[in-house]
């Protein structure tokens, strides 16, 4: 069993990774409040946080020691194969120069550079055709860890962490590149311990080098040779221009035949696959360092608001320990009888403008002064009954109704509320038109207002709306 | 950040301004305290901190709205006791059973007032400034604390703030901040910061730090959002399902539908989870989200006229004919198309594009594909939406406003989002890999979007 304690960072980040796919695939972050509040205590950058979550979810050593054990037997697997690679390059190379008589240069140019440089390009060929060829990979692996589900009986929606891994390591991000460095390497390793078994033997023994073949006349075997003789001349081999391709070799022909073979393997199939080798590794680190840090991808940016919070938690630090008012609706009728003459009435807080001939018109009251102004006219004038204007939109108040119960005291005589702005009011929509009138009748009734509220252009009676209906 | 340095603001004003609504916009937060067009509906002094970096660097105390400030002015004005300054005679009254508990929501105002450094004067910009108001400007002016006017609700047609502005002039406000708490605009919320920096010059780094924090989050949160609709553009364009060439096409059709419906059903939740929106609160909108769903399939032809798009069949079949062979070798990598020179890669792609619907003929199958001008709607709704979140506050509590944009928005999104339609390797809907999409099908589409966001 891994040690948790010894998970790479490379691992961790596939791990980060994974949990994002999980989560986008889910459709939302898990909950996890211990692990979001860790990472929100521990600080840093988003992404430091993204990754301190991941680790801190409930289940995370385990996965992440799935995701580690994955990588390692992925390292192990690759040993093998160059290890492999190397014997069979070492055997190719052997068995090439092996043979009764002389040794037929293009058979081992055929084992350490045809079959390598065949592969190479087939490798190619795949990289043109793009992610189709990721698709076909990814097809086989899906149907290979459905299969491999269904036999080990791992209960179905189940993420399982080392599955994914292998996926997210052969299809996902960089995927095709790190197949590539694999195979380069293996072929890199096949070629190298060829080459190596080669020059040994070629110093240890001596060999009849011959360019044998059956087919090509012999200025077709001259023309290829020459073309061959290209690289190697670049690096300073001889090629046939010198070196004589038939008859007996001479020891130094040999030797020039021996050289100019080692080279041609050299920058035919050694140089081409490191080059291949280095650009995987390139490509395959670059894609590589995306995994989690990509981070406006939804899996992670949905984290932002729970990893980043824009505010601390609510505290109440003064609570209120009154009564909560209650408006009590009275159930009224909807005609208004109002007296015909006598009537006095007042603009509340600039109410409106337009003033009735028929009633007697006290000044506005605002303030402290305008209020007891209005007070001693009113108990002077003995009016048959007092209307209140107030505008419908303004919010009704404690002020309000203690106003309001300033000029019902002294008045002694029937009070009616009545709402100016009621269109307006109305354009606010029905819910709110109901809850306004609602609490105008409420303030009216905590100030002694008898009359009630009324609407002025059709002397109508409002009707609050009791509370439980406007839900 | 030290305790001491964290600046702590009242939000305070009359009943039913906006103070809560204030506080919920600012913090992002819908949940925060509770909002309702009637007075007294917070009764209480909550704080909430404004954090950058997980730094607290603003505490907002939202306290009960002011009631009767001529009553309590009144009540200040009946003591015959001498003080050296307004503020003394603030205390002296805090220090009282505040006129026998009549003025308890405004002793709680005044306390939290002479305990912050500053306060945020709410104003409901379409009420007429009045007597009460100045009388409550008097008051929290005697508390001896930097006030600065904010005028909520200005984006309402109601509004009057030049009168307001007007009116506060008189009085010795001159900075004042314009903040609808419903309509958002981040450029107001930024100016907010910036006047606060006038008035509390002290702790002027430590609000441009929580600008510019904000600034970071609100660029992120654009990325984030249009990287969301691009994921679902290019997985819906790409999407290709193969169906048996004999079967009933209307059939066939709904299968395609419910996997583009939930795949935009995936993208608006994403889009609200960024905003922190829970739209399932609400009263169901209008037109076109109804408790964070459209109200209108993709598919419905209704759905395309309200968006401008031509009507007409939403599937396409055998859509793979439009899989162009540029398109094909665009996904090459290393020039080895040059190297292989033989024409592999063009006979590759030619089956791909014409042979392979060809062979699928002739196994009894077609597949079908989103059309063209499902795309454009699709295009056109989550863009609609975008705009909409942006410009909406936390407070609000109405339906989302998507102003329907006509047919495809531009160009450059058109040609990006047919290009990920000519890829249906690119389609996590297709592949079931929920991997990032490919930069060439995220790059131009991710510009395209954002041009269409701040054009």
């Amino acid at each position: 069993m891994e040690d948790v304690t010894q998970i790479t960072d490379r691992a961790q980040r596939l791990y980060v990774e994974l949990v994002c796919r999980k989560e986008e695939a889910e459709g939302h972050p898990a909950i996890a409040p211990e692990a979001e509040a860790q990472a929100i205590k521990n600080g840093g950058s988003f992404a430091e946080r993204i990754l301190l979550r991941a680790v801190s979810l409930p289940d995370a050593e385990h996965s992440m020691i799935q995701v580690q054990q994955v990588l390692r037997t992925g390292r192990q697997v690759l040993v093998g194969a160059l290890l492999i690679a190397a014997f069979l390059g070492v055997a190719a190379a052997s068995s090439a120069l092996q043979g009764a008589g002389s040794v037929s240069l293009p058979m081992i140019l055929l084992t350490l550079i045809g079959v390598n440089l065949a592969s190479l390009v087939l490798w190619l060929m795949f990289q043109l055709l793009g992610r189709r060829s990721g698709g076909l990979i990814r097809s086989i692996w899906q149907k290979l860890s459905a299969r491999f589900v269904d036999r080990a009986n791992i209960p179905k929606g189940q993420y399982r962490f080392d599955l994914a891994s292998v996926a997210e390591l052969t299809t996902g991000r960089g995927g095709r590149w790190r197949l590539g460095v694999m195979t380069h390497a293996v072929w890199l390793a096949y070629t190298f311990a060829g080459l190596l078994s080669l020059t040994v033997l070629l110093v240890v023994s001596r060999y009849e080098l011959s360019w044998q073949t059956t087919l090509l006349s012999p200025e077709g075997l001259h023309a290829w040779a020459d073309k061959m003789s290209y690289a190697p001349r670049l690096l300073g081999a001889a090629g046939p221009d010198v070196l004589p391709l038939n008859g007996e070799l001479s020891a130094e022909h040999r030797q020039g035949w021996a050289i100019w073979m080692l080279l041609a393997v050299v920058s035919y199939s050694l140089l081409p696959r490191l080059i291949a080798l280095v650009l995987c590794w390139i490509l395959a680190a670059r894609e590589q360092a995306g995994w989690a840090r990509d981070l406006s991808r939804p899996g992670f940016a949905r984290l932002r608001a729970r990893l980043m919070p824009d505010h601390s938690a609510v505290s109440v630090i003064d609570a209120d320990e009154s009564d909560t008012p209650s408006a009590n609706f009275p159930d009224k009728g909807l005609a208004v009888e109002l007296p015909e003459s006598g009537l006095f009435a007042v603009f509340l807080e600039r109410a409106g403008e337009e003033r009735d001939a028929d009633l007697t018109w006290l000044d506005p009251v605002e303030d402290a002064a305008s209020l007891q102004k209005a007070v001693e006219e009113i108990q002077a004038g003995r009016p048959s009954g007092l209307l209140v204007f107030i505008a419908a939109t303004a919010t009704p108040d404690r002020g309000t109704v203690r106003v309001l119960a300033r000029l019902v005291q002294p008045a002694d005589v029937p009070v009616w509320l009545v709402l100016t702005a009621l269109p307006q009011l109305k354009a606010r929509g029905a819910p709110a038109f109901d809850t306004r009138v609602a609490d105008w009748s409420a303030t009216a009734q905590r100030a002694g207002v008898q009359g009630g509220v009324i609407a002025w252009d059709d002397r109508r009676l409002l009707e609050p709306v009791p509370e439980a209906m406007q839900q | 950040m030290s305790s001491k340095s964290i600046i702590s603001l009242a939000v305070v004003g009359h009943t039913n301004t906006g103070k809560t609504s204030l506080l919920r916009t600012l913090t992002r937060d819908q949940k925060f305290g509770e909002v309702s067009d009637r007075p007294s509906t917070t009764r209480e002094v909550s704080a909430v901190s404004l954090l950058a970096d997980s730094v607290p660097v603003m505490t907002l105390f939202d306290t009960p709205g002011l009631e009767d400030p001529m009553g309590l002015m009144e009540l200040l004005e009946a003591d015959q006791n001498t003080y050296e300054d307004p503020v003394a005679r603030i205390d002296a009254f805090l220090a009282t059973d505040h006129g026998a508990g009549s003025f308890e929501q405004e002793a709680k105002v005044l306390r939290q007032l002479r305990k912050s450094d500053a306060a945020l004067y709410v104003i409901d910009a379409r009420e007429p400034m009045l007597a009460k108001h100045r009388e409550e400007l008097r008051l929290l002016a005697e508390c001896g604390r930097p006030l600065m006017p904010v005028l909520n609700f200005v984006a309402s047609p109601e509004s009057h703030p030049e009168q307001w502005r007007e009116g506060l002039a008189r009085m010795g406000l001159h900075v004042l901040a314009d903040f609808d708490t419903v309509v958002f605009e981040h450029e107001a919320e930024r100016s907010l910061f910036a006047k606060l920096e006038i008035l509390l010059d002290a702790h002027k780094p430590a609000i441009q730090s929580l600008a510019r924090f904000r600034d970071a989050q609100r660029a992120l949160l654009v990325e984030a959002a249009c990287r969301t609709i691009a994921d679902m553009l290019i997985d819906v364009a790409g999407l290709r399902v193969r169906v048996e060439a004999e079967g009933d096409l209307s059939v066939q059709s709904q299968q395609i539908e419910e996997v583009v419906c939930k795949s935009e059903q995936t993208c608006v939740d994403d889009l609200l989870t960024l905003f922190q929106f829970d739209l399932g609160a609400f009263a169901p909108p209008e037109l076109p989200l109804e408790q964070g769903q459209w109200a209108l399939d993709p598919f419905d032809p209704e759905a395309l006229k309200v968006f401008g798009v031509r009507t007409g069949s939403a599937i396409a079949a055998g859509a793979t004919a439009g899989v162009s062979v540029d398109a094909m070798l665009g996904g090459a990598s290393l020039g080895a198309g040059a190297l292989l020179g033989a024409g592999a890669g063009t006979v590759w792609s030619f089956y791909q594009s014409f042979g392979k619907r060809w062979v699928d003929e002739l196994r009894g199958y077609r597949e079908l594909s989103v059309e063209e001008q499902t795309l454009a709607l699709l295009s056109a709704r989550q863009i609609a939406l975008l705009h909409a979140l942006l410009r909406r506050g936390h407070a609000s509590t109405s339906a989302v406003e998507a102003k329907a944009s006509r047919g495809w928005v531009s160009k450059n999104l058109r040609e990006a989002v047919m290009r990920a339609r000519a890829h249906p390797d690119w389609s996590a809907l297709n592949s079931g890999d929920r991997g990032p999409r490919p930069d060439q099908a995220l790059v131009p589409l991710m510009a395209a979007l954002r041009a269409a966001i701040n054009g």
